[in-house]
């Protein structure tokens, strides 16, 4: 077996890809573990630059087992930082750390630094340094690698279809040779790189001998001395053929490395990759970088070595999946653990619709026996986690193995992630240690929104708003009642719409209300019913800027909103007596703030009895003054020839004698201005996108499609690191699922009560989910998918699905079951976030209760506003639930390691099989439900349902 | 199977007083990790080139005339490009030749502006040269001329681990695991020397090879002459001159450097060896057969029958210091010393008595993985 990348360098190619090794080959199983223990630091020193603080340091000169212990996470109470390859680069960006393992001189060092964003202190918040260590089946040495340093390593990002994002074309054109994005040949994701024979008609159809072009990666920094490591997929399509794929490494644009890892020469071909004839394989090439440099390059080739041109334009190498990491160190796996006590991992989700995702771990067992001659003085498991904090930690599990015959071996690098969980509870003993390990899906259970409004923070928060869930806000939402947390100096309300803890976008959290009102009563509220109520006007009812809406999400009355309703017949008229004679002034009826009140009053005084009026609204009283600038003014609030329907009283003056003998009066009473008697709900957008447009891809855009706002809600609000959300295929996924949303989070804000609870993770993507007709879904590391559900009779959907042949069944039974069989199917949608109600679109199964006995109803809850959107998508809802469809139980050995559930597998080759209807476009095509593997003998048990892709509900 | 059976289990390494250390090491794989029992738990040479003062820092020279001495830095130096720079200062630093030294497939080349001799074999510093870390035979000078290629490839310099006894012993045996030497040709230098010292290095009292071929474990019996033993020394080194080595670091799991007892019966009867493969096999309805081959490990299953209280003292002695579960040597064949196997006893040794004094001794020997 080969030892490189160890620590030996050099290239390893033509490897088995790992579904490869595991489905077909008689092999040696191998099981890494890294288990993650937290330490507190503190306190931290400044570094300083010509006087200015850039970063902070502190000493983590831990020891354990004889062993530096080196940090592979660092993360605070606001934010996952990111490791950086230098302390340069730490020191020039913000939301990085870096470990110095040594200085300079090479001397040991052991100091963190960090560089908090927005230059925040760390003496002022939580740092946690999260320390590794490493065990294995067996002992080994293995590379530790930095995070990955190429922008694009699944080579995603096209410019167009023959440019790649972040490649550049090397040698093609003249050469022969021409590069081309390809959507079908590809090992992961939707592209992969495929470097031909050139076909530009017209340029060359041909590849002349020794010559040979592809792409470069852009130039990134390299280290001289130091090891990096290069892995990728690649496979050649030509057998018999003098064309070779090779790999090029330079630092310096002159010297390129040989394929020993070591050397360099001028020579510019690069080296040659062994021919795969027609299979993807890996490719792992360790090497020595030969000097510092800001210009390390790699390149994928495509090369002529035959001594003549080659024409064949039909002939070329893909490469997909392309890695390269810095090596941090090289670290000892303990073989301490056993595969016998590795826990099978399942993921499960409840039925065939969306959402309730499930995934099991259990425990696992470490080897506790000590050697006497044990480096650690105290037994080993009982030293190592009782000292730093790993319940609640992560721990990852990766495969690999060795074939017992050839030069076979998947290297660290190239492992497969098994799964990624956090530590919740240990026992240790003498002889073993029993680790409980939950997935990484443990975080649906976390109830958003996380906080609440409370008395704490909010000395006078309104009685009605107390313990209620502090507002996550996204997308466009009506009838939003705001959490009146202040009263200003003027007893008026101060409220706040959206919590701006979780703003992406700190200097415009949302856009500024598209309308704020107020109602007469909760009812009408309720109905946001227009005649009874009024929209406040900004800047003259209500100010954004006094409490900065745009970075708090908070606002101010600066008005009494009231309202105040004129009634005719009612309350409609002033009898007043002035100089010119008594008048009866009769106000029009309708819904009045106290800034709309005192002007009506003032424009029909005017209007009526002549003369120059001014009606006042006191906000250090809330009395309303009357004054008249000359001549006599008596109000007749006593002895009116309106007396029945005066309007007085509305006004505050209940005295019981006329006012007179002055040209100035003040109301008797307040006008009502307790700020929790007013029905006050707003029209809003919710968080707006950062200048980098990292949630929506537009700077500054509202968050409001599904695979956004669940993006948002995972790396925002529970801080789950960018690294663990797959941000293609949430990017893609929005063209796929373009419907927007309205997303309140704040509990369903009751009318009386105020507190609402809040809604489960779980309970939000499933939302999302089913708005969007597609999975949100783990792979075994805990990275986030983003999987839309295929819906078309094209065939489209067996192009993309894993095809299994039927030798590959180790146990293979199909049935059917009415457990997913409705009548009637409903989508609710457009929810009012004050109260509660839907509306909802629904489709009936009319042949159903008749075919099958069944008259039962499914509801799926959405974030969805617009009606078409729910009723396009209620009718695919109802087809799977028209009828029972076919349930698969499968048994394979290793091709269904990476799959996620959601995802098809073609099951068509199996030779003994349950018939589908005879309308199923798409038969033996199976999204999987449930997932289980063994990581003992890479033995995977799945479940599995028939889609009736264009079958129309009956 | 015939020669004496011997074990291998007191290991001066872990005697009281006794220091390891090593020239340098990679933080991650000290030296300590060579006292762990197992073989892949390594201590791991820094490098690929490193200087040690009074080891390889010297190199002897002459340009016609008087020698001259280039004393290198101590340090280490992560490319041949660095490790050449550092030779050409000192060098055109001692002497009045302008030198450019060059790397190329895989080989120093040391050139200068006239002709030089280079001291490998006469110059005053021999103990403690640079010539094997270069690449060169130290058997001889290289003389009369201006150019002179190193005579193998040179992927690292020498390393080596340093063991200071408190009191001087006598080693019978050394063996080492885990290590990454292997078969060396052409022009690759893969060797691994003991060197003993009475008063200190830089003096050496005695340097034996630990011979062995490729991957698997180096042994050497330790003797002055074909019957004599090393006289007993304080300072011990292990020095990986393993310069052809492409890995450019040089690694060792476990060193053994101490006795071996030797009882004089051989296991008589029922010197059985099981192989034991944990092998699973899975069928496919209409397909193949998977294996899950977990790995092989040798049992042997001994038995001694009338064992005089002599022998049985040497067994009981190999079983009060090694519970089972700790691993030492057993040497099945003093003809064949690679025939050698480095485990633990399963379980506690069977004692019984047979006949007045003689004992029947039983024990089953693991072999040791990983």
């Amino acid at each position: 077996m080969t030892h490189v990348g160890r620590g030996a360098l050099g290239l390893l190619d033509s490897l088995f890809d790992f579904d490869v090794f595991a489905s077909f080959t008689s092999s040696e199983k191998r099981a890494y573990l890294e288990l993650h223990g937290g330490k507190v630091i503190s306190p931290w020193t400044e570094v300083l630059v010509e006087a200015t603080v850039v970063a902070w340091k502190s000493p983590l000169d831990e020891d354990f087992d004889g062993v530096m212990v080196r940090p592979r996470g660092v993360i605070t109470t606001e934010e996952t930082l990111a490791e950086v390859e230098s302390k340069a680069t730490c020191v020039d960006t913000p939301g990085t750390w870096f470990f110095t393992a040594v200085d300079e001189d090479g001397a040991r060092d052991g100091i963190l630094t960090v560089n908090l964003t927005g230059g925040a202190n760390p003496n002022g918040t939580v740092v946690v340094a999260l320390l590794p260590f490493f065990f294995g089946t067996r002992g080994s040495v293995e590379p530790i690698l930095a995070p990955e340093k190429g922008p694009d390593p699944g080579i995603e990002l096209w410019n167009s279809s023959t440019v790649p994002t972040h490649y550049d074309l090397d040698g093609v054109g003249a050469p022969g040779v021409d590069v081309q994005r390809e959507g079908t040949i590809k090992i992961a994701g939707a592209y992969s790189l495929k470097v031909g024979v050139g076909n530009i008609v017209g340029v060359n159809d041909f590849l002349g001998n020794a010559d040979g072009g592809g792409v470069t990666l852009d130039a990134m920094e390299g280290r001289g001395g130091h090891h990096y490591i290069v892995w990728f997929h690649y496979l050649t399509d030509f057998r018999g053929s003098a064309l070779e794929a090779r790999l090029r490494v330079t630092s310096d644009g002159t010297n390129y490395l040989l394929s020993d890892g070591l050397q360099t020469t001028t020579g510019t071909n690069g080296f040659a990759l062994a021919s795969t004839n027609n299979e993807w394989r890996q490719a792992l090439f360790a090497f020595r970088c030969p000097s510092t440099t800001a210009d390390l390059a790699i390149s994928l080739w495509l090369y002529n070595d035959s001594g003549a041109s080659i024409t064949d334009t039909g002939q070329a190498v893909y490469f997909d999946e392309l890695h390269i990491s810095h090596v941090n160190e090289y670290r000892y796996f303990e073989p301490r653990l056993t595969l016998d006590g590795l826990p099978e991992l399942q993921r499960a989700a409840g039925d065939i619709y969306f959402g309730s995702e499930t995934a099991g771990l259990g425990s696992l067992r470490l080897l506790n026996r000590d050697d006497s001659r044990s480096l650690t003085s105290d037994p080993y498991l009982e030293t190592l986690l009782g000292t730093y904090d790993f319940c609640s930690r992560s721990a990852y599990l990766r495969y690999g193995g060795t074939v017992r015959s050839g030069n076979q071996e998947i290297p660290y690098p190239c492992t497969e992630p098994g799964w990624a969980g956090v530590l919740r509870s240990f026992m240790v003993d003498a002889l073993g240690g029993s680790l409980e390990v939950e997935s990484s899906r443990g975080i649906l259970s976390v109830e958003l929104p996380l906080t609440r409004w409370n008395r704490d923070d909010f000395a006078n928060l309104a009685e009605a708003d107390l313990d209620r869930p502090r507002a996550i806000v996204l997308g466009t939402l009506t009838n939003v009642r705001p959490a009146r947390i202040n009263v200003s100096t003027d007893d008026l309300g101060i409220y706040e719409a959206i919590d701006a803890t979780y703003a992406a976008n700190t200097s415009s959290v949302a856009a500024n209300p598209s309308a704020i009102y107020v109602y007469s009563d909760e009812e009408s509220a309720a109905r946001k019913d227009s005649t009874r109520r009024i929209t406040l006007v900004a800047a003259s009812d209500y100010d954004l800027t006094t409490d900065s809406y745009a970075t708090t999400g908070r606002f101010r009355m600066i008005v009494n909103p009231g309202p105040f309703e004129i009634i005719a017949g009612v309350n409609d008229c002033l009898d007043v007596t002035t100089d010119a004679g008594t008048f009866a002034v009769f106000l029009d009826p309708g819904l009045y703030t106290s800034r709309t009140l005192v002007d009506h009053a003032d424009s029909r005084l005017t209007s009526v009895c002549g003369g120059s009026w001014t009606v006042t609204y006191d906000l250090s009283d809330h009395k309303v003054d009357f004054t008249k600038s000359a001549g006599t003014f008596s109000i007749l609030c006593q002895s009116g020839a309106n007396d029945n329907r005066s309007a007085w009283p509305l006004f505050g003056y209940t005295y019981d004698a006329d006012q007179t003998g002055a040209l100035t009066y003040s109301g008797e009473i307040a006008l009502p201005f307790d700020p929790d008697a007013q029905i006050i709900r707003m029209n809003m957008t919710g968080y707006k996108d950062n200048a980098a447009g990292t949630f929506t891809g537009t700077a500054n855009a509202l968050i409001d499609l599904a695979p956004d706002v669940a993006q948002f809600l995972l790396r925002k609000v529970l801080r789950v690191p960018a690294r663990d959300i797959d941000s293609f295929s949430f990017v893609a996924a929005r063209t796929t699922s373009p419907q927007n949303l309205g997303v309140y989070l704040g509990g369903l804000a009751s009318v009386q009560g105020g507190a609402g609870g809040g809604n489960t993770l779980q309970e939000i993507l499933d939302r999302l989910e089913v708005g969007a007709y597609a999975d949100i879904t783990v792979d075994q590391l805990g990275k986030w998918f983003w999987v839309p559900r295929i819906d078309d009779t094209s065939g489209y959907a067996a192009t993309v699905a894993v095809v299994l042949a039927n030798a590959d069944f180790l146990e293979f039974s199909a049935g059917r079951s009415l457990e997913d069989v409705y009548h009637v199917v409903r989508m609710n949608f457009a929810q009012d976030p004050s109260t509660g109600i839907v509306q909802g679109r629904e489709k009936v199964n009319l042949q159903t209760p008749v075919r099958f006995d069944r008259r039962h109803q499914i509801t799926f809850d959405s974030y969805l506003l617009d009606a078409a959107d729910v009723e396009a998508l209620v009718i695919k809802l109802a087809r799977p639930a028209s009828r029972p469809i076919n349930r698969y139980e499968i048994m394979v050995k290793g091709k269904l390691m990476r799959m996620k559930l959601g995802e098809l597998l073609d099951v068509s080759a199996r030779l003994r099989k349950l018939a589908e209807p005879s309308d199923q476009s798409e038969p033996y095509i199976i999204r999987l439900q449930e997932l289980t593997w063994n990581p003992l003998t890479h033995i995977c048990r799945a479940v599995g349902y028939t889609q009736y892709f264009g079958l129309p509900p009956a | 199977m015939g020669g004496t059976f011997r074990y291998a289990y007191e290991n001066f390494l872990f005697g009281t007083g006794a220091a390891l250390s090593a020239s340098s090491f990679v933080s991650t794989l000290p030296p300590s990790f060579v006292l762990d029992q197992l073989p892949s738990k390594v201590w791991r040479s820094s490098g690929p080139w490193e200087v040690v003062a009074g080891f390889n820092d010297r190199i002897d020279f002459d340009e016609g005339g008087a020698e001259l001495v280039a004393t290198l830095n101590p340090g280490i130096y992560t490319t041949p490009t660095l490790y050449a720079a550092e030779i050409k200062t000192q060098m055109d630093a001692a002497g009045a030749l302008t030198y450019t030294i060059s790397y190329s497939s895989n080989r120093f080349q040391i050139a200068a502006t006239g002709n030089f001799t280079l001291r490998w074999q006469s110059g005053t510093d021999v103990a403690r040269s640079a010539g094997i870390d270069i690449g060169f035979n130290i058997t001889a000078n290289d003389t009369g001329n201006n150019t002179y290629t190193a005579d193998y490839y040179g992927y690292q310099s020498q390393h080596y681990l340093f063991l200071d006894l408190p009191n001087g012993r006598s080693p019978d045996l050394c063996a080492v695991l885990g290590h990454n030497l292997d078969t060396e040709g052409g022009f690759e230098r893969r060797e691994l020397v003991l060197q003993g010292s009475i008063g200190g290095f830089p003096t050496i009292s005695h340097e034996q090879e630990i011979t062995g071929t490729g991957t698997g474990i180096r042994i050497a019996e330790l003797l002055a002459s074909p019957s004599t033993p090393w006289s007993a020394c304080q300072e011990f080194r292990l020095v990986f001159r393993d310069i052809s080595n492409p890995d450019g670091f040089s690694q060792c799991g476990v060193w053994f450097l101490g006795d071996v007892v030797t009882p004089s019966i051989r296991p008589s009867i029922n010197e059985a060896r099981e192989r034991h493969e944990l092998s699973q096999i899975v069928q496919a309805i209409d397909g193949a057969a998977h294996g899950d081959i977990r790995p092989e490990q040798d049992i042997w299953s001994f038995e001694y029958l009338d064992v005089l209280d002599a022998d049985l003292a040497i067994l009981e002695a190999v079983a009060d210091a090694m519970p089972p579960g700790r691993c030492f040597l057993v040497l099945f064949h003093s003809d064949d010393l690679e025939d050698t196997q480095y485990g633990f006893f399963a379980a506690g040794m069977n004692i019984q008595l047979s006949a007045a004094v003689y004992h029947n001794v039983s024990f089953v020997f693991v072999e040791a993985l990983g």
